[in-house]
């Protein structure tokens, strides 16, 4: 599932992960505010949102993309 | 932990610094503040967002406002006690602000009106880089339990006798609650972004 914000706050601003200033309709890290809005159960913050995941799948992408390659094993 | 589980300061190591980088003061109404849920063991989160509360716009003044104190002339103080079991803490932020004019006046007038009405809202960067917020309201978009008011008290200024004498105002707010100031960790940016 992907995170989507509702048409009505496209235009919403939110100051977290170091920008007061992209409404949300242009963000490009509408994972991490998922993820905040999640943990801290906010109801102003859960209510912009169209589509959010469940807290363990945003925490899992997270983790993929954050996982460094591995190198291949030398034979 | 028969009686209360305690914990440990394990700071990671490494260097710091002492000072104020930046002030900025606020309306504690215009702003929402976002924190996840205490752990386990009830250690408070740090603020992660922050949003303009429903009926508060920019353009009708809802902002961070910046303070240009003098540079190396603030800091923030705070001081714990207690009488039985109720605890207090005192906070207190102090600032030079250079060059008595009617903008200090002015902006004195401004604070006093909001001491006596609201408290002023402060988001505080140490020179650390951690940012500190005092006499915020709201919180996951409920009243904070008890809101801490921060108020304008004891400031006094001086035009100096010589050339070189510091002709200033010392700022003092000053407001009590019962815990120390909760860390905003969204980025000084998005702070910035709010002026």
């Amino acid at each position: 599932m992907k995170v989507k914000i509702k048409d009505s706050h496209l235009k919403t601003v939110v100051a977290f992960n170091s920008d007061g200033k992209t409404p949300l309709g242009e963000r490009k890290d509408l994972d991490k505010l998922a993820v905040i809005a999640l943990e801290s159960g906010d109801k102003s913050l859960l209510e912009l949102f169209e589509e959010i995941p469940p807290l363990d799948e945003l925490k899992a992408d997270k983790v993929e993309k954050e996982l460094p390659a591995l190198p291949a094993a030398k034979k | 932990m028969l009686c209360k589980k305690l914990q440990s300061i394990n700071r990671t190591c490494g260097p710091t610094s002492g000072g104020i980088a930046r002030i900025w003061i606020f309306d504690g109404e215009d702003f929402n503040f976002t924190q996840a849920a205490a752990d386990a063991d009830g250690n408070k989160a740090p603020f992660t967002a922050i949003a303009l509360r429903a009926g508060a716009t920019a353009l009708g003044g809802a902002k961070m406002f910046p303070i240009k104190f003098e540079k190396n002339e603030a800091e923030y103080t705070y001081k714990q006690s207690r009488k039985g079991c109720s605890v207090k803490y005192e906070h207190q932020l102090e600032f030079k602000l250079p060059d008595l004019s009617l903008l200090i006046s002015n902006w004195n007038a401004n604070i006093d009106a909001a001491g006596c009405c609201c408290g002023v809202g402060l988001a505080i960067q140490l020179n650390s880089g951690k940012v500190f917020i005092a006499g915020e309201k709201y919180a996951n978009a409920s009243v904070i339990d008890i809101p801490l008011e921060m108020k304008q008290d004891g400031s006094s200024g001086t035009s100096g006798k010589l050339l070189d004498d510091e002709n200033s105002q010392t700022t003092i707010l000053k407001g009590d609650n019962n815990r120390g100031l909760i860390e905003y960790s969204g980025g000084v940016q998005s702070i910035v972004d709010l002026q």
